[in-house]
């Protein structure tokens, strides 16, 4: 018996990542040609932040999919597969001939998708040897899916949250400390970056610039055992949200969809992991199926 | 990715993580006011409050299905991120039409990319074999 037009998790269960690099390696190479215009390392100490297991699924553009680690698995297994259902009732009261549709990722403990990249990155730093996160939430979603998922994992968790956001959603304060997280308000005067942002911003409302500045400063100061998370817009990030566009693929091939005509691409905190799978997007744009698509792609790679 | 300069305050919106954007797909911009009534509307009629993120790729899903009215009838499937249950003054303020104005300050903007150049600048003089051509 299926849930709405979903189907259960044995029918829906994803076991890899799309990786969209693979599909687009010349957007890549065109995206990185200049990032070491300013890179200037020689005569700066820079401590790499990020596990190299993460930058790679940042810069990799030969595997196809990437498997998902079992503990990642075990835990997103906790919350998904998602719901994927028609929304008739809006169809209906819309008037539209369109057949409209949504996933919703707003069903685990943390209230978003970003979870499903939480959890990962959590993984891998933790894998790594580092014991304490330290990153920068805008209107909080990250800061507790962080939080959450560095309690799974055993890591100490601080986020700098984004002045504004902190006083209009407290709420996420409180899930954060629950989690067993700390959590300050952006622009802070914990930090160097904090306090000069003060100066200029008296109305406190502060930036995820400033806030991910913050984390970044007081990650550099407690090198030994903490590092910074960047957050949910890393290239590694599109990555682990593709589980939402490799279900999505699998749950409309039961049901009567069995073609998607349209993705909507948004800032990646809404829209685009679900169309973040390529074979999602490209299959159904070409008119095939998806993965026949992505099978000749393959091919051609070879 | 793109940036307006570490000064730059984006106006106060809601739908904070929607503060970025790159340049794989095509992005359409949205007025928070009519996001959040898309949004609203999902509400009402599938009984899950969106977060004020997921409303502006609601309120896209709407202009699409619009848009295609005269064509065959599209099959649109959209990304609810996330629950609003704790961003309901985005929704109390928006039903108060008392939202505040989402424009962006343009002089801010152009305040915030000069002092970049100008910090690029300082920073390729500091370090000239680092500068690609």
């Amino acid at each position: 018996m299926n849930r709405g037009n979903g189907a259960s998790a044995e029918q829906a269960g994803v076991s890899t990542w799309c990786n969209f690099l693979f599909d687009f390696p010349d957007h890549y190479a065109r995206s990185t040609a200049s990032t070491n215009r300013f890179a200037y390392t020689q005569g700066v100490n820079v401590l790499p932040q990020q596990p190299l297991s993460l930058m790679k699924q940042s810069n990799d553009t030969t595997h196809p999919d990437i498997a998902i680690p079992g503990p990642v698995l075990k835990l997103y297994a906790s919350y998904r597969p998602t719901l994927l259902r028609r929304a008739k009732t809006l169809e209906e009261r819309l008037g539209t001939s369109a057949r409209l549709y949504f996933k919703f990722e707003g069903a685990n403990v943390s209230g978003s998708h970003k979870l499903n990249t939480a959890l990962a990155q959590a993984y891998y730093y933790q894998k790594a040897g580092v014991k304490h996160l330290i990153t920068g939430t805008g209107a909080g979603q990250w800061g507790t899916a962080l939080a959450y998922a560095c309690q799974r994992f055993g890591l100490a968790c601080t986020v700098f949250m984004v002045g504004i956001s902190y006083r209009q959603k407290p709420q996420r304060r409180t899930i954060v400390e629950l989690f067993g997280g700390e959590i300050h308000e952006s622009p802070s005067k914990l930090t160097r970056a904090g306090r000069e942002a003060l100066n200029r911003d008296p109305n406190r409302i502060g930036s995820l610039a400033v806030a991910t500045g913050e984390a970044i400063e007081l990650a550099r100061e407690k090198k030994d055992t903490a590092r910074f998370a960047v957050g949910s817009g890393e290239t590694c990030v599109l990555l682990h949200q593709t589980v939402i566009g490799n279900e999505a693929v699998k749950q409309c091939k039961r049901s009567e969809t069995s073609q998607i005509m349209s993705s909507l691409a948004w800032a990646p905190a809404a829209i685009l992991p679900a169309s973040a799978c390529p074979s999602c997007v490209r299959g159904a744009s070409l008119g095939g199926t998806s993965s026949s698509w992505r099978q000749s792609r393959w091919r051609a790679r070879r | 990715m793109y940036t307006l300069g570490s000064s730059y305050l984006a106006p106060p919106i809601h739908a904070g993580g929607l503060r970025y954007a790159s340049g794989l797909f095509k992005a359409r911009a949205l007025r928070q006011a009519d996001a959040l009534k898309a949004g609203a509307l999902f509400a009402e009629t599938e009984g899950i409050i969106p977060a004020p993120e997921s409303a502006y790729a609601i309120a896209a899903g709407l202009q699409l299905a619009a848009e295609s009215k005269a064509k065959s009838a599209p099959c649109i499937l959209m990304n609810i991120s996330g629950h609003g249950l704790f961003d309901l003054s985005a929704y109390e303020q928006a039903q108060r039409g008392e939202l505040p104005d989402d424009t962006p300050d343009e002089r801010m903007i152009e305040a915030s990319l000069a002092g970049t150049i100008e910090r690029n600048a300082e920073l390729a003089e500091a370090h000239p074999s680092n500068v690609s051509a």
